[in-house]
């Protein structure tokens, strides 16, 4: 009978990525990929977000801010349910790979909170003539932002690294709770902030000239997360493995 | 410094929040790399005083 990897080659793959060799291999040979892939899509989307979108009708130049902070904002939540998936299989089956990337995950997922949080102040303004309103969606954020602190804070305060990172993965878990909070939280209470422009399901309530650029940098981000991960996972991995002998053949073979 | 930039209108607060982005993503990416470079040199050192 054959196995379940022999049958699965995407399953097969994702037992492989385990392997710190075989996932030092790929993230290096993958990574300039994903970089030049997330700049080049990044120069088009601001091209076509910056200059050739129209204005907004009722906010003017100042709505462009979404074509940052949105991404930013979808980011922030994705990275944060990808890291709390992580710190489980880290905490359940141990996996050290795991581990790493949930660890790697928590200073990009901050620095998206933060981009988001600071965009959205500097949209605010101009828009509700407020840099900063105390509303669900604002606060709820915030609180992503002092998640992503929490865990990074957590996994270093331990002289046993692998015993902070299983506290911080505890806190990740228990902190996934805000995420349909930030997400319904423009539905549930009545905020400041606006709805949903943007829908998965439903017509989006937005002109194509501006939906396109944001599609555009949201796959960017996307692809931007994925080479930092990668370069920030390689590096973790190498120090941790630096006295093995494949970390020796892989420096030893590309310098 | 608020009020200055108030007073650029909104390609101010469009500047400010591209400018604020590229630091902080070059915060992001700047020390993992750095870090991965002297990691880099100090296995290679090593492998060479072996050698040697």
């Amino acid at each position: 009978m054959r196995s379940a990897y022999a049958v699965n080659p995407l399953l097969r793959w994702f037992h492989q990525l385990g392997s710190p060799p075989y996932f030092h291999a790929f993230a290096t040979r993958w990574m300039p990929w994903f970089g030049f892939a997330a700049l080049l899509l990044t120069a088009i989307g601001l091209y076509l977000g910056f200059v050739v979108a129209p204005a907004d009708y009722l906010q003017g130049e100042s709505y462009r801010i979404i074509f940052i902070h949105v991404p930013s904002a979808w980011m922030s939540m994705f990275i944060y349910a990808l890291m709390a998936l992580n710190g489980a299989i880290a905490l359940i089956w141990r996996i050290k790979l795991s581990e790493i990337l949930f660890l790697s995950c928590a200073p990009i997922g901050a620095m998206f909170t933060a981009v988001t949080l600071i965009t959205g102040m500097l949209w605010g303004k101009p828009t509700w003539g407020t840099y900063w309103e105390w509303d669900a969606r604002l606060t709820s954020e915030l609180a992503l932002l002092f998640l992503y602190f929490g865990v990074i804070g957590l996994a270093s305060a331990y002289e046993d690294a692998r015993q902070g990172a299983r506290a911080a993965a505890v806190l990740a878990l228990v902190g996934v709770v805000n995420l349909p909070i930030i997400h319904f939280s423009v539905i549930w209470w009545n905020t400041l902030h606006q709805g949903d422009t943007v829908k998965l399901i439903g017509k989006s309530s937005i002109h194509p000239s501006m939906l396109w650029p944001l599609l555009i940098l949201a796959t960017a981000a996307k692809l931007y997360f994925v080479f930092a991960l990668l370069l920030r996972a390689r590096g973790t991995l190498l120090e941790q493995e630096r006295a093995k002998h494949w970390v020796r053949d892989a420096i030893g073979e590309r310098g | 410094m608020l009020d200055w930039l108030e007073m650029q209108g909104h390609w101010g607060y469009i500047t400010t929040a591209l400018i604020v982005t590229a630091l902080l993503i070059a915060a992001d990416l700047i020390p993992p790399w750095l870090r991965e470079r002297r990691l880099r040199a100090q296995i290679r050192a090593r492998m060479r005083r072996e050698q040697g």
